[in-house]
């Protein structure tokens, strides 16, 4: 089977890729070319619950009933792909709030995680390829370019997922935007077909007054995350660091899937056994052959 | 004062003199006005900053309201204008509202078109355009006979010029009685016909859409502070629900651009540009096997690296929808070498090459994204609601350099 959803595939000597540094491995990622991983959140009146066992979950693909194999939980390390919105709209004080808002994000990386930072406006621009090395992304913050009158929010979406991933850890994409998209050349149909495809989960940081763009509802909907809305730029590296302690705290769900379609959109439903919590994870994940 | 100049302003001035009597000379201020305003107009070099263009831009509303009254007193009275004169002083006035436009407007007198600013995806500023635009039209519509104006070439080259200018600078509300005169004066031109194609084409556009509509197609206009949502209050643009008439939903803005599209190469099939438009509209309408069509037939004549990037573009996500991925991968990376440092066919290639689990060409292609600065990134997808082949610029420089009959 040709897997698309949680493969784990070595990258290349890539230049986007040859500045990620081996982490330490943990041993709940194993990299075999059939298995589906899905980040799962579980929580009891909005607070994580941690201690979970393999037996305590169920987990239906496509209907039909699979058994869990691994469960991870706090301890595998993550990539990290902060993507900013830094549009015509977001200039001056707010930006430098942005930085001191992904500073404290960085703060709160540990050993082993990696994390990248892009920008958009009209250009998507890479600021710090996927690294451990958190000085490099530091450095890339000083003056993160990129900015101009529009906003390509679909480009940069795909973008930072593409770059989230790794066969090494798990892999979280922040997107800040306060605006809707309006110079993307990717339609926001097949990123999010992408994002079927893809292991990432996506967190959309909405500052919009007005409704968010329904394309980051979708996408964060789509991969397992969700929207925060952040009225204030002051609160938001508080609203970075709740989302990485938050993902953190996510299991990691691992299994091979028996008795499924080779292809097409797999819907995968995770339930607990004998509780009432609250369960989130993606919908779903997309097989094209 | 050159002669001719001379016989100009003591014609039009004796005309006046004639028509309302000594009295009408005696209103010195509206005389020396108008007198001002046809050395201008003479002394004017097509295209320059010049005095005249300065002095004109100077004025207020009731200024050039004053010397457009004048002028059609003694139009009214039966007598006619120069027509080149005429040519020549609506080319006047479109030099001074480009060379005083702003980045949210004009600072020059305002005109009757209210302006909605969209500014990434937002309302964010109401003015009013500029009454140049209008006094150019309205100076032309003096040409005599009448009945010449729509075979005058040198009234189709105005609008032509103007209109790309307008088109440019995203200039939407000036552009509609624009284009509706011009169009009425000739409408089976294929240049203009585009023009206003690309229009409903920029209507259906998110960034316009979004800042016009909500998501489920109820009316928005709110503009942040006060001030600015007191302007729009006095405009036609009222934020108590008035939906702007002129804009309608994409796929209402999709439908009458592909009208358009239609007509232009009905009238010049060779007009490239129109069937690369219409090839993009197509596809936005789910149309992609006609959208292919209209794309390979367009390339398959040479073209301006341009539209030939445009077309690969489009050509390559028609096919990328229809589930031909190779012919896909094949017009996106034609596209990228035209223009290696863009990003969107290399954001095209990457997605197709990681849907299909290639992840290492995935990354790959993603590496024009670290070049950071977009100086060095020009992506002409950026532009191509802007932008016609010619370019405004040039098609400026036909009018500015025309010997006007």
């Amino acid at each position: 089977m040709k897997f698309l959803a949680g493969v784990l595939t070595t990258l290349s000597c890539l230049t986007l890729s040859a500045s990620r540094l081996p982490g330490p491995q943990t041993p709940v990622f194993v990299s075999k070319v059939d298995t589906v991983r899905v980040d799962v959140m579980v929580t009891d009146r909005g607070q994580p619950v941690p201690g979970l066992q393999p037996k305590d979950f169920t987990v239906t693909d496509a209907g039909v009933r699979q058994a869990v194999d691994i469960v991870a939980f706090e301890d595998a390390p993550l990539n990290v792909v902060l993507a900013l919105d830094v549009s015509g709209s977001v200039q001056g004080e707010r930006l430098t709030q942005l930085r001191e808002a992904a500073e404290t994000l960085l703060d709160r990386l540990k050993a082993g995680d990696t994390v990248g930072l892009m920008t958009f406006g009209s250009a998507v621009v890479v600021q710090a390829a996927p690294t451990n090395d958190i000085s490099r992304v530091r450095a890339a913050l000083i003056a993160p370019g990129g900015g101009d009158d529009e906003t390509a929010l679909v480009d940069a979406s795909y973008s930072a997922m593409a770059l989230s991933r790794s066969d090494d850890g798990r892999a979280l994409v922040i997107v800040l935007t306060d605006g809707t998209d309006t110079a993307s050349f990717l339609r926001p149909s097949d990123v999010l077909d992408s994002a079927k495809r893809a292991d990432a989960v996506v967190y959309g940081v909405s500052s919009t007054q007005r409704d968010e763009p329904a394309f980051l509802h979708d996408l964060c909907e789509f991969t397992g995350g969700r929207i925060v809305r952040e009225a204030s730029v002051r609160t938001l590296g508080q609203t970075f660091v709740r989302i990485l302690e938050e993902f953190r705290h996510r299991y990691v769900l691992s299994y091979t899937p028996r008795g499924v379609p080779k292809r097409g959109w797999h819907p995968i439903k995770v339930g607990i056994v004998g509780r009432r919590l609250t369960v989130t994870a993606r919908p779903g994940y997309l097989l094209s052959q | 004062m050159h002669t001719r100049v001379r016989f100009i302003i003591g014609g039009l001035v004796a005309l006046i003199a004639l028509r309302f009597g000594a009295s009408a000379l005696q209103d010195s201020s509206a005389d020396r006005r108008l007198q001002a305003w046809i050395v201008a107009v003479n002394e004017h070099v097509p295209g320059e900053r010049d005095l005249a263009v300065t002095t004109v831009a100077l004025w207020s509303r009731k200024d050039l309201d004053d010397v457009l009254a004048r002028l059609k007193r003694v139009l009214d009275s039966g007598h006619t204008l120069n027509n080149a004169f005429l040519k020549k002083a609506a080319r006047l006035h479109a030099d001074v509202a480009i060379a005083y436009k702003t980045e949210h407007g004009y600072a020059l007198p305002p005109g009757d078109q209210p302006t909605l600013a969209i500014f990434d995806g937002q309302p964010v500023f109401a003015s009013t355009g500029t009454v140049h635009w209008s006094a150019g039209r309205q100076l032309l519509e003096w040409i005599r006979p009448a009945s010449s104006l729509g075979q005058d070439d040198d009234v189709r080259l105005w609008y032509r010029a103007t209109t790309a200018f307008l088109q440019e600078h995203n200039e939407f509300y000036e552009l509609e009685p624009h284009l509706a005169r011009a169009l009425t004066l000739f409408p089976k031109d294929a240049f203009l016909l585009l023009a206003a194609g690309s229009l409903h084409e920029g209507y259906a556009e998110d960034r316009v859409q979004h800042a016009f509509f909500q998501s489920d197609g109820t009316v928005r206009i709110t503009l942040p502070g006060r001030t600015l949502a007191g302007a729009v209050a006095t405009s036609a643009l009222s934020p108590a629900s008035t939906r702007p008439s002129s804009i309608r939903s994409a796929s209402t803005e999709r439908q009458e651009a592909e009208r358009l599209f239609r007509e232009a190469l009905a009238a010049d099939p060779s007009l490239a540009e129109a069937r690369i438009r219409l090839g993009h509209v197509l596809a936005a309408r789910q149309r992609d096997k006609e959208a292919v069509l209209e794309l390979q037939a367009a390339l398959h004549a040479p073209l301006p690296a341009l539209l030939e990037y445009y077309a690969l573009l489009f050509l390559g996500r028609s096919k990328q929808s229809l589930d031909q991925r190779e012919e896909a991968v094949a017009a996106f990376e034609e596209a990228a070498k035209i223009y290696p440092s863009a990003q969107s066919p290399h954001l095209a290639l990457s997605q197709l090459a990681g849907d299909s689990g290639n992840h290492s060409k995935a990354l790959k292609e993603l590496e024009v994204l670290t070049q950071p600065s977009t100086m060095t990134r020009d992506d002409p997808w950026w532009r191509y609601n802007r932008i016609h082949v010619p370019d405004a610029a040039a098609q400026l420089t036909r009018l500015r350099t025309a010997s006007l009959q």
